[in-house]
């Protein structure tokens, strides 16, 4: 295979796309740079609108064809390119080397149809195997998710199965075609605090077991923090920090990541006030200019109107930060 | 602890009717609460906790009386004026969107008394100031809000009647971290100002963690645990209260760590488990839990537990290590 030798799995580079609409455009994402060696695990967290979904569902051109306008960068996934492939070598490549697990595993999975219809037709239209074949994978896959009577499951339909249980069967789904990446958009919002870490741990395990990278998309920087190996912080559709999840969680050095991780309600002892961040979201139908997050910083300075690139601040890490190497 | 309760609920046990034979006659009951008692102080903060299905909105239901419960009852204490809001989790769907803001403010007290519009105009400005926005954006409707404004129009509902008692159905879940933040520290002023009363549902125990004098722990419509907050976060008795403790992500805690069970699908209450609840799921699970397990107290004053060896269980030194907060960054 060609593939095994390539080592980056998706590298996203200096990626800008816009939404045209009613008289000028959206600029969701404006140069965003996020790269993923094989059978790492990396998370992108952001607040609504911070265009990690965006990014994301680029990675695999799953936005509306038609709808937005790549204005600059590139996406290779697995050595090919994104933007300018043909619709038929994406349709290839999604599901066999690269899958996505979305965050509501209901609206995921085909109502009308039983488990085992729908597992059976992806793995025999990606494998190409027969009947027989495919029905002991899906039963083999169920079983590593740790699905009690795979048998059964198999004769259900979707809304006889608990939200857990839906989502275990997706992210068997998902590796069940050995992908080398896959990209998780929030996969466990909709589950409870105990059925989310086992799916996470499942999903980990499996992952490490077959050298397969995950995107993580979440808004949960603790979530993040437990299951990531490296993390990209995103703002206002820039990326402002990355690096290991310890270093850019523990030693944040950009003011938005610190602001965010201050006004978690874990941060403050009970009674005191929390750290809000002032101000809202700016409005990416007009243009940037200078550093996104400026109006809401408290360490804004005249320098600020200018665009901070990422630069490196200790070994790895990242940040978007004219002044992250001061101690502010 | 000793202020006398504004609101007490008494055994309120909750069935629903479900799926129906040719006759029409329900052919299964579902099981939402199972005897709940409960008091409410005055000036408190109560948290309700517990995972989905746990039956934390039915409770909600019964006390906005939108659910009438199947037995037990609901009192209000002599000189309360009988008046509960709620702000429900989803800003987008609570509020009219075609009324104005003032409207939708002042509609509890529309609905209530007889008050002229200047009157009420009045009352919207006073409270839109209360939380934090602006008195020219009275006569805009709700679609030209954000998410964080509008839960704070939700608010500003809730408190135009001056209820005894408002339920904060999980008011921060369809925020962001730092929209979430500004709701939770207008909360806070707003009870230290005004001396209100909250009951709040959610899932996020860091949010419960801040915000709350007491909790109650729900699994599958019971409680479980009950006690100050600091002394059930930091030693839960009841071993299910750990376990969702355990399971809470946390900034430099490992995936891998705490307790874990091998089941976390939630039993059935159509029909509902023999003896303790949690027995199932229950790793520590061994003789005498096949009975009916009552809230017993705990060594720690005004702490509750449904479990039979709860101190036997914290003397074994399974507990877990203390809460801990994130050292603020230098």
């Amino acid at each position: 295979m060609k593939n095994t030798t390539v080592q980056t799995v998706l590298d996203i580079k200096d990626l800008s796309i816009e939404f045209p609409i009613y008289k000028g455009a959206v600029h969701a994402v404006n140069g965003v740079t996020v790269h993923i060696e094989r059978g790492e695990v990396v998370g992108i967290v952001g607040e609504s609108g911070s265009a990690k979904s965006v990014t994301a569902m680029m990675a695999m051109r799953l936005l509306p064809e038609g709808r937005f306008n790549v204005t600059g960068g590139s996406v290779t996934l697995l050595g090919r390119d994104v933007v300018a492939a043909r619709e038929q070598d994406m349709l290839d490549m999604r599901g066999r080397d690269v899958s996505m697990i979305f965050q509501e595993p209901l609206t995921a999975l085909n109502p009308t149809q039983r488990i085992e219809r729908q597992m059976l037709e992806v793995i025999r239209l990606h494998r190409g195997c027969g009947k027989q074949e495919a029905r002991a994978l899906a039963i083999s896959l169920l079983g590593d998710m740790r699905i009690a009577d795979p048998e059964q499951v198999l004769q259900r339909y979707p809304f006889e199965l608990s939200g857990g249980m839906r989502q275990r069967i997706l992210i068997a789904l998902a590796f069940s075609c050995d992908p080398k990446i896959i990209i998780a958009d929030e996969p466990t919002t909709a589950l409870d605090v105990t059925v989310q870490r086992q799916v996470l741990q499942l999903m980990r395990a499996k992952a490490r077991d077959l050298g397969t990278a995950i995107l993580f998309i979440s808004h949960d920087l603790a979530l993040v923090s437990q299951f990531c190996d490296r993390v990209y912080v995103m703002y206002a559709g820039s990326v402002v920090e990355d690096g290991p999840t310890a270093a850019v969680l523990c030693t944040p050095k950009h003011p938005y990541t610190r602001a965010l991780l201050r006004a978690l309600p874990e941060c403050a002892k009970p009674g005191e006030l929390l750290q809000s961040i002032p101000g809202t979201v700016p409005n990416l139908s007009q243009p940037l200019n200078g550093c996104s997050f400026a109006p809401r910083c408290s360490q804004m300075q005249p320098n600020c109107s200018n665009k901070p690139p990422l630069q490196t601040v200790a070994p790895k890490h990242r940040a978007a930060c004219w002044f992250a190497e001061e101690t502010l | 602890m000793n202020t006398p309760p504004v609101l007490t609920l008494d055994s309120v046990r909750v069935r629903f009717p479900v799926g129906a034979d040719w006759l029409g006659r329900p052919t299964a009951l579902v099981h939402a609460l199972n005897g709940i008692d409960l008091s409410v102080e005055r000036g408190e903060v109560l948290g309700v906790v517990g995972e989905s299905g746990c039956g934390k909105s039915t409770l909600a239901n019964v006390l906005t009386h939108l659910v009438k419960p199947t037995e037990g009852r609901m009192v209000w204490s002599e000189g309360a004026a009988q008046k509960l809001q709620i702000v429900f989790q989803d800003p987008q769907s609570s509020l009219d969107p075609r009324l104005p803001v003032w409207r939708v403010i002042t509609e509890p007290v529309f609905l209530k008394e007889k008050r002229s519009t200047s009157e009420l105009r009045q009352l919207a400005g006073d409270l839109v100031e209360q939380v934090g926005l602006r008195r020219e954006q009275l006569d805009r409707y709700p679609h030209e809000f954000s998410g964080g404004q509008r839960q704070r129009i939700a608010i500003a509902r809730a408190l135009s009647s001056q209820p005894d008692v408002i339920v904060l159905d999980e008011p921060t879940s369809a925020l962001d971290i730092s929209v979430q933040a500004q709701i939770l520290n207008l909360l806070d002023e707003l009870r230290r100002n005004k001396g209100l009363t909250y009951i709040l549902i959610s899932h996020n125990i860091s949010v419960i963690r801040h915000m709350c004098d007491r909790i109650a722990v729900m699994y599958l419509g019971q409680i479980v645990e009950l006690g100050a907050a600091a002394s059930v976060l930091a030693q839960p008795a009841h071993p299910y209260t750990r376990l969702l403790l355990d399971s809470v992500p946390e900034i430099g805690k490992s995936l891998d760590d705490g307790l874990a069970v091998e089941e976390t699908e939630l039993p059935s209450n159509r029909r509902l488990p023999e003896g303790c609840f949690f027995r199932e799921r229950c790793p520590f699970s061994a003789n005498g839990c096949e009975q009916l397990q009552p809230l017993v107290a705990q060594e720690t004053a005004n702490h509750f537990a449904r479990c039979h060896r709860a101190s036997e269980l914290h003397s074994l030194k399974l507990q877990l290590p203390a809460a801990h907060f994130l050292e603020p960054y230098p």
